[in-house]
């Protein structure tokens, strides 16, 4: 009776958890006219933090930016950085934060690249290294 | 405390950007020939740099090198200039090749160093160096050595890494392509503890007596390492309201502590030496009250005022000076004939301008001759 209920409280904290996430992301989203329901993993990069990685950043998009189910959001400071590293790799699945809005509005990211995988109702939210993330978005 | 020397802002400079330049400028070289003083800006967006005339802020060159070929440089971490026909061009992470390219960006020359033994005797050469390369901890060329910094790819955090075999510097002999590493390690207060990242790393330059002058960013003092007799000395370069003890972390802080002691403290982010006046400036970031609402991640840092020390060529304090609040960066400044140059970027500057970086232009003064 004891684990069950700390499975219960478990599975509440979780599903707290993941409502949170949920919600801010979906505020987020809407503040750029997208839904959830047409992607299955969302990616994350505060492209202010390393000033060296920009070559990293901008061969994931080469790889990634025309995947359906993948949006990639990129969050700076700069409207000139963003445009600068997404280059000629832009499309419709790609958002950019140059408000910064994922950081400092809605809790979304911090330093490193954050990526969301939904599996049916769930959000499963993993923060990676920079260099870890192509094979993270392999995986799905 | 009252001192003899400050800084008076006399001139400024405004460099308007290209289309394919970002306002970052966090990492640049001065260089100065007889006929141009130039400043060069690493730009990582194009894996190449910006060559600016100091004298007209124009844009002399843009140099993107290409990423793979037979000569390529893939991902740039930084320069040393030994002149405009020889540009040293480093790679992150790698130096199993070295290219010199000239300002305009025609390959010159590549070189393979020997690979990179480290002097605590592990078993096998080092593949990766995370080498600095940058305006705080520049790669300087001294008596046909190129002298690097390095932070380690250790956890911090750990303290039994924090002890007497990090070696923070180390140098690659021109001639013989051999790489060897300076005793440059964390002060023996700090050995086997562990406190805020920053903190424990440094940042360096070189006098003219080839002296590497280096110091902690969390230390209130400076070291000065003599290679040619292998002696250290120690001096005392604090800001005078810096009395902030220290404090030693029991394990990795979270993010939020993290960001919370590193705003909330003195942070010492670069040392430069000026050979036109024959002092040193110690650039410093002072504390701020961490506040959860607008401080989310290390961006924060650049929202910190900016102070600076100055020393004389006996590291005797001469002079502190407090920049504007809400317009400098601690990091990005240069020396040139003209004075000290420190960057109006931070992020609470209201002329911050996407298409424009600005410096203002600082000279000696004495004290005496500021009227009150």
């Amino acid at each position: 009776m004891k684990y069950l209920k700390f499975f219960i409280l478990l599975f509440l904290v979780t599903s707290c958890f993941d409502n949170s996430n949920k919600s801010r992301l979906v505020a987020f989203l809407k503040a750029f006219d997208k839904t959830l329901d047409d992607y299955k993993q969302i990616v994350i990069v505060n492209v202010d933090v390393c000033s060296s990685c920009d070559d990293v950043v901008r061969d994931f998009l080469y790889f990634n930016a025309d995947r359906e189910n993948l949006l990639i959001i990129l969050s700076s400071h700069s409207r000139k950085k963003i445009d600068l590293i997404v280059g000629q790799n832009d499309g419709i699945n790609i958002i950019k934060d140059n408000e910064q809005r994922a950081l400092l509005e809605f809790d979304l990211v911090v330093d490193q690249p954050v990526l969301f995988t939904f599996f049916k109702d769930n959000i499963h939210k993993k923060t990676l290294r920079l260099n870890e993330l192509q094979n993270a978005v392999n995986q799905l | 405390m009252e001192y003899e020397t400050i800084l008076i802002k006399r001139d400024s400079l405004s460099i308007v950007l290209d289309d394919k330049t970002s306002y970052e400028f966090l990492n640049v070289s001065y260089f100065e020939n007889d006929t141009l003083e130039v400043l060069l800006s690493v730009n990582y967006l194009i894996n190449g740099f910006n060559l600016y005339d100091l004298s007209s802020a124009k844009l002399l060159s843009q140099v993107s090198i290409p990423n793979d070929g037979p000569f390529s440089v893939r991902e740039l971490q930084g320069v040393t200039i030994r002149n405009l026909d020889s540009i040293y061009v480093f790679s992150k992470m790698d130096l199993r090749n070295v290219s010199i390219v000239d300002y305009k960006g025609n390959f010159k020359d590549t070189f393979y160093p020997h690979p990179f033994e480290p002097r605590n005797n592990f078993s096998r050469p080092v593949p990766i160096l995370n080498h600095q390369s940058n305006t705080s901890t520049p790669t300087m060329l001294s008596h046909n050595k190129l002298i690097f910094s390095k932070y380690e790819v250790f956890d911090y955090y750990m303290s039994s890494n924090i002890n007497s075999d990090y070696s923070g510097e180390f140098y690659l002999d021109l001639k013989s392509l051999e790489f060897s590493e300076l005793p440059i390690t964390f002060p023996r207060w700090l050995q086997n503890k562990s406190m805020h990242l920053f903190s424990m790393l440094h940042t360096k330059t070189l006098n003219e007596d080839g002296q590497l002058v280096y110091a902690f960013y969390g230390e209130d003092s400076l070291r000065v390492y003599d290679m040619s007799n292998n002696h250290f000395d120690v001096y005392l370069a604090k800001y005078d309201k810096d009395n902030k003890e220290r404090v030693f972390y029991k394990g990795r802080p979270n993010s939020i502590q993290s960001l919370e002691d590193g705003l909330g403290n003195y942070l010492y982010t670069q040392i430069i030496y000026d050979k036109y006046r024959k002092v040193y400036y110690r650039i410093l970031e002072r504390p701020i009250k961490y506040n959860p609402a607008i401080h989310k991640n290390s961006s924060a840092y650049y929202q910190k005022p900016v102070s600076c020390v100055i020393l004389d060529s006996d590291f005797k304090k001469i002079g502190e000076v407090d920049f504007a609040e809400d317009v400098y960066r601690s990091y990005g400044s240069f020396v040139g004939k003209n004075g000290l140059y420190v960057p109006r970027l931070s992020t609470n500057y209201k002329n911050l301008d996407e298409d424009r970086v600005e410096y203002s232009v600082y000279v000696l003064d004495s004290n005496k001759n500021i009227i009150k």
